[in-house]
């Protein structure tokens, strides 16, 4: 092949998935890994110094976290191809990485050569979204349309709620009666077609209210 | 003034009819020192003083008659006020009888002025402090309630939350790791067989730690409560199953408790020791490095001890305490510290750098 290789930058806070990627990746004769970043202000600076092909973004990373990343990569070089590649498949997500311009989104539990694939099609311009990727992002949607349902004061009661507040300390917090409270939360597992407040909180959690 | 009303009747009508007696029998002396039977001595004698009487004592015996007539007038005002008295205390100790049973509403009615009014309107004000005191007791067991269930709610979301970012960030980031290295060192097998062997070391490591983040994963999910278990039987069974999980030297020992006598803590006591017993091993096995932890329990007159010592790393600087509350800022400190407290307890934690760490909790006990 006398085609230019793939240079691809890997950003995981673990070693051992750093290793394993490269590893892998660099058995393939047109890929080099030109660099591995440990958290998201590192792939930032090291994107910027060696603008890789591609990015291959890991989202939970501490101290600065793979979204964050993406979305400061974006600003700068809007045509940056970057796959988020994370063990996470929930609409919390898969939905700020599409809205920060993912090209790609893989699972980890991904096969190995569909990893491969996906590099080949992002690097061609075009996008690889994991199959329940695409399904918690339809999903997130139609949550973030179903919340979209609830009013501001629906809205503070089901923040309170998932931080575990009890009705008592929402009726303190917002200065509204105790049975105000009741029937807002009422109103609110109504609304996100939820059976109690554990499932409302989690919902809420889930959707990256907060 | 009031009180002295009950008394002050009671006695005058004692010693008016005493009094009355008294007149009846000195009479009956003078009437005997009289002779001659006379209409008088007829009425004395209708009225059964067979006693012989002289001629004349006519104003006499009247006066005596007189008397005897108002000694039992007074008798019966005596009587009278007897039984209303007696009618009032018995309303008394319905009422008060109703209220040892429970039944506060029981209207307590008695008007006037006297001693017993006084002791009802007294017992009625007390019984309606009762009643407000109930309700607040009520309400406060409601909001607690209440409180607790939410705390319930917000534990659970809080433990699935952390299991499933635990099995994410180690567990499933492990194993990602090793497939694409088995897969690279599979896609070598035929091109280049010594670096796939070469390997194969690392991917036997990989596998060791993954099946140890699995391990110490499991480790955390124990459960929190002592259910039908003694105190002392859940924590030979935690310290066994961990020693033979981790393989170090885990131990436990009980002094007081001797089989047959077991002693018998309150349940709120038992469990909060339990979950600071378990949460203070496994703080010791995730960080103190040590090979051996011990768990103390001993309890004395008056108080239960419970102490975790390991012989790890330990802290330079052992958690802040200031003043009598105790500030930690770990997470896990700060929750078995407050354990401690709500059963009215303290959580110390005494360590040096590689001296081991010592978690100590002392529980006043209250005899029944």
């Amino acid at each position: 092949m006398s085609q230019t290789p793939i240079r691809i930058l890997l950003a995981d806070d673990h070693q051992v998935v750093r290793r394993g990627l490269r590893a892998y990746l660099e058995l393939e004769p047109d890929v080099i890994v030109v660099g591995e970043a440990a958290d998201g202000a590192d792939a930032y600076d090291q994107f910027l110094s060696l603008l890789p092909d591609v990015l291959l973004l890991d989202l939970h990373m501490q101290p600065v976290d793979g979204i964050a990343c993406l979305q400061r990569i974006r600003a700068d070089h809007p045509s940056a191809r970057i796959i988020a590649l994370t063990s996470y498949v929930d609409a919390s997500h898969v939905v700020p990485a599409v809205q920060a311009g993912a090209a790609g989104y893989i699972l980890k539990t991904a096969d190995p050569a569909d990893l491969l694939g996906a590099i080949r099609k992002v690097v061609s311009g075009r996008t690889a979204f994991d199959p329940d990727a695409m399904g918690a992002l339809a999903d997130g949607l139609h949550h973030k349309s179903l919340i979209a349902t609830l009013t501001e004061r629906e809205l503070e009661v089901l923040r309170l709620l998932a931080r575990g507040k009890s009705n008592q300390d929402i009726a303190k917090e917002l200065y509204i009666g105790l049975k105000t409270v009741k029937s807002h939360v009422s109103n609110i597992l109504a609304k996100l077609q939820v059976n109690d407040r554990t499932q409302a909180a989690v919902y809420a959690l889930h959707q990256g209210l907060d | 003034m009031k009180r002295q009303t009950v008394s002050s009747q009671l006695l005058t009508a004692h010693l008016l009819t005493g009094g009355a007696g008294f007149l009846t029998g000195v009479l009956s002396l003078q009437v005997m020192e009289s002779d001659g039977p006379t209409w008088a001595a007829m009425l004395a004698r209708s009225v059964g003083l067979s006693l012989p009487l002289a001629k004349g004592s006519v104003i006499v015996l009247f006066v005596l008659i007189v008397l005897i007539a108002l000694s039992l007038f007074v008798l019966w005002i005596g009587l009278q006020r007897t039984t209303e008295f007696r009618s009032r205390l018995s309303l008394l100790a319905d009422a008060s009888a109703a209220y040892a049973a429970g039944r506060l509403q029981h209207q307590l009615l008695l008007p006037g002025e006297d001693d017993v009014a006084l002791i009802a309107t007294h017992v009625s004000s007390m019984v309606a402090t009762i009643q407000d005191q109930v309700r607040t007791l009520q309400e406060t067991a409601a909001n607690l309630n209440a409180r607790q269930r939410d705390l319930e709610i917000q534990a659970t979301v809080k433990e699935r939350e952390r299991v499933q970012r635990e099995l994410h960030d180690r567990v499933s980031q492990d194993l990602f790791g090793l497939s694409m290295l088995c897969n690279a060192a599979n896609m070598q097998r035929e091109k280049k067989p010594e670096l796939a062997l070469a390997l194969l070391p690392e991917l036997s490591e990989l596998s060791r730690r993954t099946q140890a983040s699995m391990r110490s994963l499991l480790l955390e999910l124990r459960p929190m409560q002592l259910g039908e278990q003694t105190l002392v039987s859940a924590l030979k069974g935690l310290t066994s199953e961990l020693a033979e999980r981790t393989g170090l030297q885990i131990t436990a020992s009980f002094s007081c408790w001797d089989g047959a006598a077991e002693a018998q803590l309150p349940q709120g006591v038992e469990d909060a020791l339990f979950l600071i017993a378990q949460e203070a091993v496994l703080n010791a096995l995730r960080h103190s490095g040590g090979t051996r932890i011990h768990v103390a329990l001993y309890c004395e007159r008056g108080r239960a001890v419970l102490s975790v010592t390991d012989d790890g790393a330990g802290f330079a600087e052992p958690p802040s305490q200031t003043g009598g509350s105790h500030h930690y800022t770990s997470v896990g400190l700060r929750s078995m510290s407050e354990r401690a407290q709500l059963v009215g307890g303290t959580l110390g934690i005494q360590s040096g750098q590689e001296h081991g760490t010592e978690v100590l909790t002392i529980i006043p006990l209250i005899g029944e």
